[in-house]
């Protein structure tokens, strides 16, 4: 049994389909993300998933309970990350804390809870006089007071600046080993690449794809790139050779190798490079990335 | 539940400004219209006995400025702010909000009325002659009546803008209608039996019993009332879970 389980939902808003048909499930532990762009229906998704919002039609099984009858039941078990958290402006972040534990049975003890995410020394502040960074902290660690097993996140880590970004992402990452299952949702696909287990790529309500990231990135045939320059000429027919290598080019000192399997090339390259009478240099390698795979799929740009 | 109710009040009391719209506004206007004389306007010649009959209506004009505006307006910025989505994604139910919002508004009603008698009492030596119990249980039923209309009045509108002349046309017509500054027995006959209807005008008579003696209030306001309560309830109930609280 998948903790998470959709099978062809559907939401409407009057005649924009937002949700056209979407099915995944989510196994145990892992960290699955919806990747797509702004207004892609990856928010009316989860907010559906949340309870906030009625489908129109489609089954939905959490933790293999059904939505509309075990509501409750099923938000003691959920932790959730909204896309943007309003708390009550005037409370402290230690009062916070205090009330949301009042709504569940089973909670983890403040103090430990606010040592994981490195909160203590701001729990009798206000939840408006945080930066970003430590909102989305406390946010997140607000939803894990409940020991959930599931945990929603809707676009964590948006807004925030580079650092504190890849902060957060070893946060969640850290969740990984405690079996709790997540599901989350961005539009910045280093983030599907880095955080994902899985990742399904969404686009006008609908799933195109959805796999590992590697595997997205890989089985789609996209190529990488790797460029490097050369100290004595090379025969261009040497390098095609290589494992991988779907066409080489020369520009005067610069080589351009177009390749299916980056790290294979790479690690032929180099050892042929050993008894290569030149030396090559200023090696890069352009991999592709979920982007991509994106424009692959959907002929259109994520940021679009 | 009752973490919320704490909090609710917490809030209420770190805020100053809303401190002074509930509790010295009200003791204001009290205190303003009695010293105008406004008794000789409506030509009432006692004046302890107007300012018996403006206490009362002030006691139910403040409650209804609670739930009228200042509920309507606190809703619509939780509901902007997303602070009821945040609550809604937890086991705590709209029913389990909506009580825990009444009782603490119930709290607060309970110091807003007790500020007003005392200044009644001390400035203006009135005698009232309610049982204490029934004091408190008058108040709970006309601050959650009003509280209904500020819940209504945010379930339907989305933003300040919207908001404000549902509660201006519904707070207008319910001071002119109330019994607060004038009796409405003097309004032609269409209006005075609208005003009966009202929930307003039967609060402040019912509180208005009890500074002229009598033990027992109006039982057709107190049936009125009851009727605004019960219906009011169930509607915000309805409307609340089903359109605002997500």
């Amino acid at each position: 049994m998948n903790p998470i389980e959709v099978k062809n939902l559907k939401k409407s808003y009057g005649k924009v389909e937002a949700v056209r048909g979407v099915s995944f499930a989510v196994a145990e532990g892992e960290i699955f993300g919806l990747l797509g762009p702004n207004g892609a229906g990856k928010t009316t998704t989860l907010e559906i998933l949340e309870g906030l919002k009625q489908p129109d039609s489609g089954k939905i099984k959490i933790m293999g309970l059904d939505i509309e009858k075990n509501l409750s039941e099923i938000r003691s078990h959920v932790g959730v990350v909204l896309q943007s958290t309003g708390l009550l402006p005037e409370l402290t972040l230690a009062e916070l804390f205090e009330l949301f534990a009042g709504f569940y049975e089973n909670v983890r003890p403040v103090q430990e809870l606010a040592a994981e995410f490195d909160l203590i020394e701001i729990l009798e502040r206000k939840y408006s006089e945080l930066s970003g960074g430590q909102r989305q902290r406390f946010v997140l660690a607000l939803a894990l007071l409940h020991n959930p097993k599931i945990v929603i996140l809707d676009e964590p880590t948006l807004g925030l600046d580079p650092a504190v970004r890849q902060r957060f992402w070893d946060i969640i990452l850290s969740l990984r080993g405690r079996g709790i299952t997540v599901l989350l949702t961005t539009h910045y696909m280093e983030e599907a690449e880095i955080v994902c287990d899985r990742v399904a790529i969404i686009d006008y309500g609908k799933i195109v794809a959805q796999d590992r990231p590697t595997k997205l990135i890989n089985s789609l045939g996209v190529i990488s790139r790797v460029k490097f320059m050369s100290s004595k000429t090379i025969n261009l027919s040497e390098l095609e050779q290589i494992t991988g290598i779907v066409s080489v080019r020369r520009d005067r000192y610069v080589y351009d190798l177009e390749t299916e399997a980056p790290e294979a090339s790479l690690r032929e390259l180099l050892a042929w490079e050993k008894d290569f009478a030149g030396k090559i240099f200023n090696l890069q390698v352009e991999t592709a990335t979920l982007e991509d795979v994106f424009l692959k799929l959907t002929g259109h740009s994520l940021r679009e | 539940m009752r973490l919320l109710i704490l909090s609710f009040l917490k809030i209420f009391f770190r805020n100053w400004r809303a401190m002074f719209f509930v509790i010295l506004l009200p003791a204001a206007i009290f205190l303003i219209a009695a010293f105008l004389g406004l008794e000789r306007v409506i030509k009432l010649e006692m004046t302890a006995e107007y300012d018996a009959f403006l206490l009362s209506g002030v006691i139910a004009f403040a409650m209804m400025n609670t739930g009228v505006y200042t509920l309507a307006y606190t809703i619509i910025d939780y509901r902007r702010g997303q602070i009821l989505k945040r609550f809604a994604v937890t086991p705590l139910s709209a029913r389990q909000f909506i009580i825990a919002q009444t009782i603490s508004r119930f709290i607060i009603a309970l110091i807003q009325t007790a500020v007003l008698l005392v200044l009644g009492f001390w400035l203006f030596r009135l005698h009232f002659s309610l049982n204490i119990l029934a004091l408190p249980l008058i108040v709970f039923v006309g601050s959650t009546i009003f509280l209904n209309f500020g819940f209504l009045i945010a379930s339907c509108a989305r933003d300040y803008e919207e908001a404000a002349p549902y509660s201006s046309t519904i707070g207008l017509i319910l001071v002119f209608l109330g019994g607060v500054f004038f009796p409405t027995e003097n309004l032609p006959m269409p209006l005075a039996r609208l005003a009966d209807a009202l929930p307003l005008k039967p609060l402040s008579a019912t509180l208005r019993h009890f500074f002229f003696g009598a033990r027992l209030p109006d039982q057709a306001d107190l049936l009125i009332l009851l009727i605004w309560l019960i219906g009011l309830s169930y509607i915000t109930f309805l409307v609340f879970s089903k359109r605002v609280y997500k």
